[in-house]
Order: C-alpha cells, then sequence, then structure tokens
C-alpha cells in the first residue's frame, strides 16, 4: 500500500465518519462543521487525483458555504449553543432506505463499470488545461450563469425582505438614523 | 526537500511569525496613542501575565469547539506565513499559493465564529454573528483582488508572481486591489475599522469569556493573522525578494515588516465600524471598483 | 526560582484593571482613572481577562450581589480593591502588583473557590434538565422586527460595568442583539451635568466607540476643566459633529454629547432612556447610555 492508497483510505473514512457525526451530535454547530469536515476531507481526497486546484476550492467553498450555514441556523431553527439532546432526523426509515438504496447504485457502478485505459499523459499544467476546458468553448455560458446566479440570490432577498431601505431611511432615502424602532 | 533545510525552514517561518505578531501588537498600541516603550513592552509583560493566569470557563460552554478554534488562530497564520516565498526558497512548494492563502483565511471564518459560539454567552455570539456579516462584506472584494495579481502574472503561484514584478511592482498599478487586499486582512485579522467583533462596546465579542493561556494564544493569533496577510501581499504586491543590495529572503522579511507596522498603526489609529455601516459601502462601493481593477488588469494585458 | 520570580515580576507589572463605578462614584473614578494612566496600566473590558477589581465609590448594600457576581468572574490571581475617597486612591494601587504575587494567598484563594460559584447567583429553582441545560431556562420565542420567530433573551446590563453610569441597570429583551424592549430596574447616580461630567461622557463614548485617543483627549480637558471655547475642545466638537454625520457614532449620541458640551446652551433636556434604546443593536446602546449620561440624572429626577 502506497502512502497515496494511505492517504485516500484515511480521508475516506473521515468523510464517512464526520458525514454520521452529522447525525449523532448533540448541536447545531457541531453538526455543522461535521458536514465541513467532511467536505474537507473530501477535498483532500480529490488532491490525490492530482486536481490540485479543484481539492484546494473545494476546502475554501466548503468551509465558507458551512459558515453561511451557521447564519441561516438562526432565522429557522432554535439555536441553543449549549448541548442538548436533539435529534437530527426526519421520517428516518424512508432516508435509510434511500441513501442505501442510491450509495449501492453508485459504488456498484463505480465497481462494475469498464473504466478505459488512460490515453497518453496529463498535460504538464493540469490547472490551466482544466480552466482551457472549462472555459474556452463554454466561456459566453460560464460568465452568463455566474452573473444569473448572483441576480437571483440578491432579488430573491430583496423580495422577501419585510423591511427594506426605503422602509429605514424614507421614501427619499435621506433620514439618517434609520427608523428601526420597536417590534412590529 | 532535505531535513535539516525543512528544520530550518520551519523555524524561520515561526520566528517570522512571532516577530510580525510583536510588530503588529506594537503598531496597533502606538496608533491607539500608547507611548513606543510601553507599546512595545506590553506584549512580553502581557504574555507572562496571561501565562500566570488561570483558564476558565461558562456555564455549558462547548469545550471542544470553543477551544479548538480558539488555539487555532496561531497555526492558520504560521500557515499563511509558510506559503510566502522567500526569494528563491519556499517552505511549503505549492502552484497555488493565491488559492491555499484565500482557503487559509476563509477557515478563519469557521473559527472566530466557534470561537464566540463556544462561550455560550451573548458577548461571544454577538461577536460572532458581526463577524459573519462583516465577512460577507469584506470577502467578495478581496477575492476579486487576488484575481488581479494572479492574471498579470499568468500564475497562481506566489513565487512566479513576485517575480513577474522585476519591472514594475503591482501595487502601483493595481491600487484598488491592493487596498481591497488589505481591507481584506485587517477583516480577517479583527483589527482596526472591521474589529467590531471583538469591540470594548460587546466587552471583547468573541473574546469576551477567555483567559489565561486561552485568551493568549487568541490574542496572539488575532495580531499574527494581520502580519501574515501582510506577508502575503509581499509576493502578491510589493514585488517579492527584488530589491538591492540585500539578498531576496532579507527584503522579503524587511517589506513584510514595514507593511505590518504600517497597517496596524493605522489601524490603531481608526476607530471600529460598526456592521451596517461597512456593508453597504462594501458591497456597493468597493467590490464594483476591484471589479473595475480587474477589467482593467484584463485589459492591460491583452 | 529565579526565573519564576522574574516571571511574576513580569506579569504583575503592569495589571490590567476591571474598573467599575458605584453609584455616586464618578469622581473617585475619574481620579482612578488618571492614576491608571499615569502608571502605564490599561482597563479591559471583560472580567474575564482582568486581574484586579477595582470599584470607585462607596457600594450601597443592595449592589453587594453584583459586585460578588463580578468577582467571581475573574479567574485569578485576582485582587479586589474598593475605592471610597480621593485619598485612597494611590494607596490602593501601588499595592496592587506585590498583592498579585502572594502566591500562598492565591493558592487558598482558588482552592476556597470551587468549581460552582455560579449557582448562588441563578434563581433557586434552577434545576439542570432537558429543557434548561445547566439550570438556565431555555429563550422563548417571539417574533422581531422581520417577522422572524427569534430567541429573546433578557440580558442585564449594569448595575456593575465597565464605562456605564453607576448603580443603573437595564433590562434588555433582545432578538439577537436587537434590543426589543427595555426596562429600568434600577436608576442611577451619576455626576449631574457639569462640563467635567460632559467631557466624561465623550471620553467614555469615544473609548467605546474605540477612538482612545480621543477618548484621552477628553480625559485631558476634563482633568484640566478646559472650557469649551478652546482649541482641542472645538476640534474634538467637530469631530464628534463629523463622525455623527457620517453614521460612525449613533447620530443621538453625538447630539447629546454636542449638547453636553455646549457651554452656550441652557441644559440638557431629560433623556425617556426606553424610548431612545428600543430598537437600537447592543453597541449603540452602550454608546447612547454613556453618551446621554449627563441627562440621566435629570430624566430620572424629573419622573420622580
Amino acid at each position: 500500500m502506497t502512502s497515496t492508497d494511505l492517504a485516500f483510505w484515511l480521508c475516506a473514512v473521515l468523510a464517512v465518519a464526520s458525514g454520521v457525526a452529522v447525525f449523532v451530535v448533540d448541536s447545531m454547530a457541531r453538526a455543522t462543521y461535521a458536514l465541513a469536515t467532511s467536505f474537507v476531507a473530501t477535498g483532500l481526497a480529490v488532491l490525490l487525483l492530482q486536481q490540485s486546484y479543484l481539492g484546494a476550492v473545494i476546502v475554501l467553498m466548503m468551509v465558507m458555504e458551512m459558515a453561511v450555514m451557521a447564519v441561516y441556523m438562526v432565522m429557522f431553527m432554535g439555536m441553543n449553543p449549549a448541548l442538548m439532546p436533539m435529534s437530527m432526523v426526519h421520517s428516518h426509515r424512508w432516508a435509510i432506505g434511500v441513501s442505501v438504496a442510491t450509495f449501492v447504485t453508485l459504488g456498484s457502478g463505480a465497481l462494475l463499470v469498464p473504466w478505459p485505459a488512460r490515453r497518453g499523459s496529463p498535460p504538464p499544467d493540469v490547472t490551466a488545461a482544466l480552466g482551457r476546458a472549462l472555459m474556452e468553448s463554454h466561456m459566453l455560458v460560464m460568465m452568463t450563469v455566474g452573473a444569473v446566479m448572483v441576480a437571483t440570490i440578491v432579488v430573491g432577498v430583496v423580495l422577501s425582505s419585510h423591511r427594506t431601505r426605503y422602509d429605514r431611511f424614507g421614501d427619499d432615502l435621506r433620514h439618517r438614523d434609520p427608523a428601526d424602532r420597536g417590534a412590529r | 526537500m532535505p531535513e535539516s533545510s525543512v528544520l530550518l525552514g520551519a523555524a524561520a517561518v515561526l520566528a517570522a511569525v512571532l516577530a510580525l505578531t510583536w510588530v503588529t501588537a506594537t503598531g496597533a498600541a502606538m496608533g491607539a496613542g500608547r507611548g513606543l516603550v510601553l507599546a512595545a513592552t506590553d506584549p512580553w509583560l502581557e504574555t507572562a501575565r496571561l501565562l500566570r493566569q488561570r483558564r476558565r470557563t461558562t456555564l455549558r460552554a462547548d469545550v471542544l469547539l470553543w477551544r479548538l478554534s480558539g488555539w487555532s488562530l496561531l497555526p492558520l497564520a504560521v500557515l499563511l506565513v509558510a506559503l510566502v516565498p522567500w526569494g528563491p526558497h519556499v517552505v511549503v512548494p505549492t502552484e497555488l499559493g493565491v488559492v491555499w492563502a484565500n482557503a487559509l483565511d476563509v477557515v478563519v471564518w469557521a473559527a472566530v465564529w466557534l470561537l464566540g459560539w463556544g462561550a455560550n454567552a451573548v458577548a461571544g455570539l454577538v461577536g460572532g454573528y458581526r463577524f459573519l456579516a462583516l465577512a460577507l462584506g469584506y470577502e467578495l472584494p478581496l477575492m476579486f483582488a487576488l484575481v488581479a495579481p494572479a492574471m498579470a502574472a499568468s500564475s497562481l503561484d506566489l513565487a512566479m508572481i513576485a517575480d513577474a514584478q522585476s519591472d514594475l511592482w503591482f501595487v502601483v498599478w493595481m491600487p484598488v486591489a491592493f487596498l481591497a487586499y488589505l481591507v481584506g486582512v485587517l477583516g480577517f485579522a479583527l483589527h482596526g475599522p472591521l474589529a467590531a467583533p471583538v469591540g470594548d462596546e460587546v466587552a471583547g465579542g468573541v473574546l469576551a469569556e477567555l483567559s489565561g493561556p486561552d485568551l493568549l494564544v487568541a490574542r496572539a493569533g488575532r495580531h499574527a493573522l494581520l502580519g501574515a496577510g501582510a506577508a502575503v501581499a509581499v509576493p502578491l504586491f510589493l514585488g517579492g525578494g527584488s530589491g538591492p543590495w540585500l539578498p531576496d529572503p532579507a527584503w522579503v522579511a524587511v517589506k513584510a515588516i514595514i507593511l505590518t507596522a504600517l497597517l496596524s498603526y493605522a489601524a490603531g489609529r481608526l476607530p471600529r465600524l460598526r456592521v451596517p455601516l461597512l456593508l453597504g459601502p462594501a458591497w456597493v462601493v468597493l467590490l464594483p471598483l476591484v471589479v473595475l481593477q480587474d477589467l482593467v488588469v484584463g485589459v492591460v494585458l491583452l | 526560582m529565579g526565573l519564576n520570580r522574574v516571571l511574576a515580576r513580569a506579569a504583575t507589572a503592569r495589571p490590567r484593571v476591571h474598573l467599575v463605578e458605584a453609584p455616586g462614584g464618578s469622581p473617585v473614578r475619574w481620579a482612578v482613572e488618571d492614576a491608571l494612566e499615569a502608571r502605564g496600566w490599561r482597563r479591559t473590558p471583560s472580567p474575564a481577562a482582568a486581574d484586579a477589581l477595582v470599584v470607585a465609590g462607596r457600594l450601597p448594600d443592595d449592589l453587594r450581589d453584583a459586585a460578588d457576581l463580578l468577582w467571581s468572574q475573574l479567574p485569578g490571581p485576582r485582587v479586589r480593591r474598593h475605592v471610597e475617597a480621593l485619598a485612597e486612591v494611590d494607596g490602593a494601587l501601588d499595592t496592587l502588583p506585590a498583592a498579585l504575587r502572594e502566591r500562598a494567598a492565591h493558592r487558598d484563594d482558588a482552592r476556597e473557590r470551587g468549581g460552582d460559584e455560579v449557582s448562588r447567583f441563578l434563581p433557586d429553582d434552577a434545576e439542570d434538565g432537558h429543557m434548561s441545560p445547566g439550570g438556565v431556562p431555555l429563550a422563548e420565542g417571539a417574533e422581531d422586527r422581520d417577522g422572524l420567530e427569534m430567541d429573546v433573551l433578557v440580558h442585564p446590563l449594569g448595575p456593575l460595568l465597565d464605562r456605564w453610569p453607576g448603580g443603573l441597570e437595564l433590562r434588555l429583551a433582545i432578538h439577537g442583539d436587537v434590543v426589543a424592549d427595555v426596562a429600568v430596574q434600577r436608576a442611577p447616580v451619576t455626576a449631574g451635568a457639569g462640563p467635567a461630567a460632559a467631557w466624561d461622557a465623550v471620553s467614555t463614548t469615544l473609548a467605546l466607540a474605540g477612538d482612545r485617543r480621543g477618548a484621552a483627549e477628553a480625559s485631558r480637558l476634563r482633568r484640566h476643566g478646559s472650557s469649551t471655547t478652546s482649541a482641542d475642545g472645538a476640534r474634538l466638537r467637530h469631530r464628534l459633529r463629523r463622525w455623527g454625520r457620517v453614521g460612525i457614532l449613533p447620530p443621538a449620541a453625538a447630539g447629546a454629547l454636542l449638547a453636553a458640551t455646549d457651554t452656550s446652551s441652557t441644559g440638557v433636556p431629560p433623556t425617556d432612556l426606553p424610548a431612545l434604546l428600543r430598537g437600537q443593536d447592543l453597541s449603540d446602546v452602550r454608546l447612547l447610555v454613556a453618551a446621554h449620561a449627563p441627562a440621566l440624572l435629570l430624566g430620572e429626577a424629573a419622573r420622580a
């Protein structure tokens, strides 16, 4: 067993174990960061595939997303920081059945599909090759999709917001002291 | 890499982090009006005081996450400094220095929020959520600012970006990106105008319930992150090791220390800004300006 | 042993002080602040990082529990000083470093504290249970100003707090960090509305806002009793006006400070604290209370 194999198995076990921990721990923060650990372990496994850029970006994005999830935790769930027994699962019989079935399907696919043999060797700069493959013919799509996604997020938040800046600063946005007073 | 040079490199990184931490603490105190002698001796006396102080905990704190996050700020700064190329040598050789530096400063998000959450106390929670709000404001300009030198050098490798500045430093023709980067550094180091998560008016925020060695490493980590951010700015914007007379590693150290001193002094002079005051300009003014800067860089490269 | 002695001397050379003001203790607090500044010692906003708890002014009996609660938050080695008169200030502070070095006394203190100090401050029926971890009941939910159901926390501020009018106790019902409701539990005894109190309010507000240079400048003006027509006072007032416009200080706070330091105005209007603080967030509450400190006594007296 080479060191790559060892590293892979460590990352894999860590990813699965922390994924299980998400449903077992007693606090929302621990569940969130167990999920983050699982993602980071997956990102590190991607590094082993020589896709360094993808691995680094996975680590970066997942940690940031888990931090933002903490904000949503406040909005939608009780946010008691103390450790209290809580149940993270809903309709768990169905969920277990579906997840086991999905795992068996994908896993058997990975094991039973005849993978093609490698033709040639990877290009010297893998990141640049990846960038070119993503961007060259699909540049217009990438640009449009990115801008549309950001616009959607912003519009969604604005539409769902109870009070906008016109409520706070007055119709001509002049009032300096935002009139945020009092409950509804 | 031979064993001895790895050890030497690690020792150099740790010494650099120590020096940068000391410079930051001194600079910030001097910016706030404390005299030079007092400001320079404070860090050592505080270290002795906090090592002698007992640890404390709060009612039903999440001790694992709390201690882990507090103790991880300093290692994050060490890893950031380890990415910086000292001329031809680099402790952690990687072709993706820019991306890893960005990933490390995003892990600071997790550390600071958990530090606030773990204490199970109002001051910590308020500080932690303030930090997330500020982070949403400074992180995008920071990421776009990191794109500019990478584009200009056609590489994500910090050593290559440093080498691409042999005729003109990037700070000269990318000032907006440099400014956005420095704002980002103040943000993840919790200093200056972006220090609301550790503000006095919320009793110290995320640092409120810490004492003894826990407080020492959290405060040291906070100062070290400012120094580390400044150190990473050296290959990104300030030409890396280039300069007359001295060898490359010496120039990297000199530039990092000067930038740290100036940045921490400026941070000490400026008042803490309230979070709602910062978010508007960050999204509406700073981010478009940085994107425009990237456009300028792209046009110049064509 | 030599190294231990050196470390102990270094550790106690500049103790960090948590300074709180008892009702009516403003002049003593000013003297303590000046003495700390002269020695180069610093204050800390949280008792968790402090070596010494200094209570400035005579502590009334009903606040003894509050002082004990603060005392229990100091980690140790810790020292407690009650400074009740101007003459006692230097003596109290001079003995601090030596008192912090008495290892035997601190060892006994640590042993006597035990692990269960906080329980005497919790209500009697508090029990560690499913719905009340550690004996503190879970927060109830209520709708906040955006229509989200947020936990409501009843957060007390005062009666003994760093940079806070002595004796003022507020119970804030907060959603996250926004104040939904304010109840004044105990009225303060402040130093009134003279120029010293006005510049002290400026100094406290600027210190809370993170401008230590401005705070030191305002303290200097308070110490020397400088009239506001002097150049330094005018410069500081100009900065307050600018910051209130930009939003670095809440506009109400800047307005109150400008009114208090204006020698040509006839008086400071009384303040209705609950109406002022409702809808603000926690840091604005601290800044507003600090800025309105000269007007608070008048407000309470007017209501009485």
